[in-house]
């Protein structure tokens, strides 16, 4: 069991500054997801922590110590690429003994561990297979097989459920949690897929044009972004300006709790999710479109512009709801989920 | 071949038939002692210019040998350069990268006697005129675009990711080359090795002139009986430069089979 941390790492492609400052820590046998856009840099972070990849600045720690200078075949960082990259003319087994062999373990030693391995990722029928004969799921547990076998101090995930189909995918991403709960492997996990780092992880990285804009849990990122881009990146919100004067927002929709922020502008952000919307309690607005999608009924609304509520102009949200009933045109009244609404700049 | 497509069916065998007609002629060549102009075949048939070329000459069975070895030795040759060359072509970014891919180029745009004349001066000075070993120099110089060529593009199909799935997984340099990129490579390895090969046999040029007639090869023995209208004996030669060549090539690849599993590379 391993601590990782990255400490203000630089990293450029000719003009392009792929990662920019980036500091993380991941405690031992925690479950970390960088969670970003494509090509937003969190594939080279990975490399960098394995060692294929040299930072321009920063360090990188493995265990407490700086392994900068540590080539990658002895940083017992072990990635698990998104293609699997299994070898081709081995089979399984020789695959998941690749890494054991070049340790110099003995034969029965190691023939001992690919068994229990094989046990543990269900393809104990499979290794005598070549690669080419096995599913995408198969193939994946080969590669997992693979890195674990070696219990390498941090596993790196490289979006490795984005190759298989979507029903398979679940039941994967299951047994991974599964497994890396029973083996207490410190793990980092890269994705652009939102549920499934939140799904995963304990805590989610989120990295946005090469830089770290929050490392919170799952339910922080998504309720309590600290920026609009954040907000943006993890969901549809609707954003109303308002002031904080004495850690107090106070806007249209009513007064709210910003005690973390200094006074000034600021917007409240609230997902589709956190309006209600009905026939009696709340704001007055009216109904502009609706878009019925089965399970939820996405309203777009506007609340008409009034003085005395601090509405210069008329402002117009988006709520989703699983009351369909409502009709373009009609009259309505909104208001705010209970604790609901979550203060930014 | 499927039954559904009879003119692709047509249209390959149209193409065998004419790509083997010269050699068919090659062969039906050898065998006429006498065919005079307006017939369809040769009046006489015998084994006249086979006995000239195998019990008469005895230089032919050392210049069988001298080619075959001769080719070998620049496939090889070429290939030690060719593998490394390609990986960096493929696989790192270097200043002047350009520039290195059209110098490979170099050999098969400039005439070649232009280029054997320039090397030449130098060869003599240091005394590699003459030598088995400077006409292999000069070959490998010729089979070098093809085989860098063929190595950059296996190198760039077969990519980086399994070598540093290989480094992360704790092997060193030694063991990636060779338990996981040269059984990747093989089969480009032996496509650039054959072409390096078929390109040295068939020098003629440079064997005369690096060769400076001390290195017989099979093409030097040929083209003096084409200069003397001597067509027939030319032919032998041709069919037993061709044969030799091919069991070469063949014997190589079954070796190569047997410790690389992988699809067909000479013979479709």
């Amino acid at each position: 069991m391993t601590s990782m941390h990255v400490e203000n790492v630089n990293k450029s492609f000719g003009n392009n500054h792929v990662l920019k400052n980036i500091s993380l820590s991941v405690q031992s046998g925690e479950f970390v997801s960088v969670l970003g856009p494509s090509g937003c840099g969190k594939t080279t972070l990975l490399k960098l922590i394995a060692g294929l990849e040299m930072q321009d600045s920063g360090h990188v720690y493995i265990g407490g110590a700086c392994c900068d200078n540590v080539p990658a075949r002895k940083r017992g960082a072990v990635i698990v690429f998104q293609d699997f990259a299994l070898f081709p003319h081995m089979t399984v087994k020789q695959n998941i003994d690749f890494g054991l062999a070049v340790k110099k373990i003995s034969r029965s030693e190691r023939e001992r561990k690919i068994m229990a391995m094989l046990d543990v990722m269900q393809i104990s029928d499979k290794a005598e297979f070549y690669p080419r004969a096995l599913s995408g799921g198969q193939k994946q547990r080969v590669a997992l097989a693979r890195a674990c076998v070696l219990e390498p101090r941090v596993l790196l995930l490289d979006e490795p459920f984005s190759n298989l189909d979507p029903g398979l995918r679940d039941d994967m991403r299951e047994f991974v949690s599964k497994l890396q709960r029973e083996l207490g492997i410190t793990t980092i996990l890269v994705t652009h897929d939102k549920e499934e780092a939140f799904m995963l992880s304990g805590r989610v990285a989120v990295i946005i044009d090469g830089c770290l804009q929050q490392y919170d849990t799952p339910e922080n990122i998504y309720k309590k972004p600290h920026t609009v881009l954040v907000s943006d990146f993890i969901g549809e919100a609707n954003y109303i300006s308002g002031m904080i004067s004495n850690y107090h927002f106070s806007c249209a929709l009513g007064d709210f709790d910003a005690a973390e922020l200094v006074d000034g502008e600021a917007k409240l952000m609230l997902r589709y999710d956190q309006l209600i919307i009905s026939n009696s309690k709340g704001m007055p607005c009216r109904i502009i479109s609706k878009v019925y999608k089965g399970n939820v009924t996405t309203y777009r609304v506007e609340i008409e512009k009034s003085e005395t509520l601090g509405l210069p102009e008329a402002l117009t949200l988006k709520i989703n709801s699983s009351d369909s009933s409502f009709e373009p045109g009609h009259k309505a009244f909104i208001r705010v989920a209970d604790r609901a609404g979550h203060v930014l700049r | 071949m499927r039954k559904k497509q009879p003119i692709y069916n047509a249209l390959f065998y149209v193409f065998v038939a004419i790509s083997c007609a010269p050699l068919i002629m090659l062969v039906v060549l050898t065998f006429s002692t006498f065919w005079p102009y307006p017939s369809l075949l040769p009046e006489v048939v015998s084994l006249d210019y086979y006995a000239h070329v195998f019990i008469e000459n005895r230089q032919t069975l050392m210049a069988v040998v001298t080619s075959i070895l001769l080719a070998f030795f620049v496939a090889f040759v070429t290939l030690i350069i060719a593998i490394p060359a390609g990986k960096a072509i493929a696989c790192y970014s270097f200043k002047g990268k350009g520039f290195v891919k059209m110098l490979v180029l170099v050999p098969l745009i400039v005439p070649s006697v232009a280029v054997i004349m320039g090397i030449h001066v130098t060869m003599i000075r240091i005394g590699l005129t003459g030598t088995f070993f400077g006409v292999a120099l000069i070959q490998t110089l010729f089979a070098m675009p093809y085989a860098i060529r063929i190595m950059t593009n296996v190198f760039e199909i077969v990519g980086k990711g399994l070598e540093q799935q290989a480094s992360v997984l704790g092997a060193g340099t030694a063991t990636i080359f060779i338990k996981v990129t040269l059984p990747r490579i093989m089969p480009g390895i032996l496509s650039a090795g054959v072409l390096s090969f078929t390109v040295s046999i068939a020098q003629y040029i440079t064997t005369f002139i690096i060769g400076g007639g001390r290195i017989i090869t099979v093409t030097m023995l040929i083209i003096p009986h084409i200069q003397s209208r001597e067509h027939h004996i030319a032919a032998v030669y041709s069919i037993l430069l061709i044969v030799s060549a091919m069991i070469s090539l063949y014997l190589t690849e079954k070796i190569v089979r047997r410790y690389y599993d992988m699809d067909n590379v000479v013979y479709v």
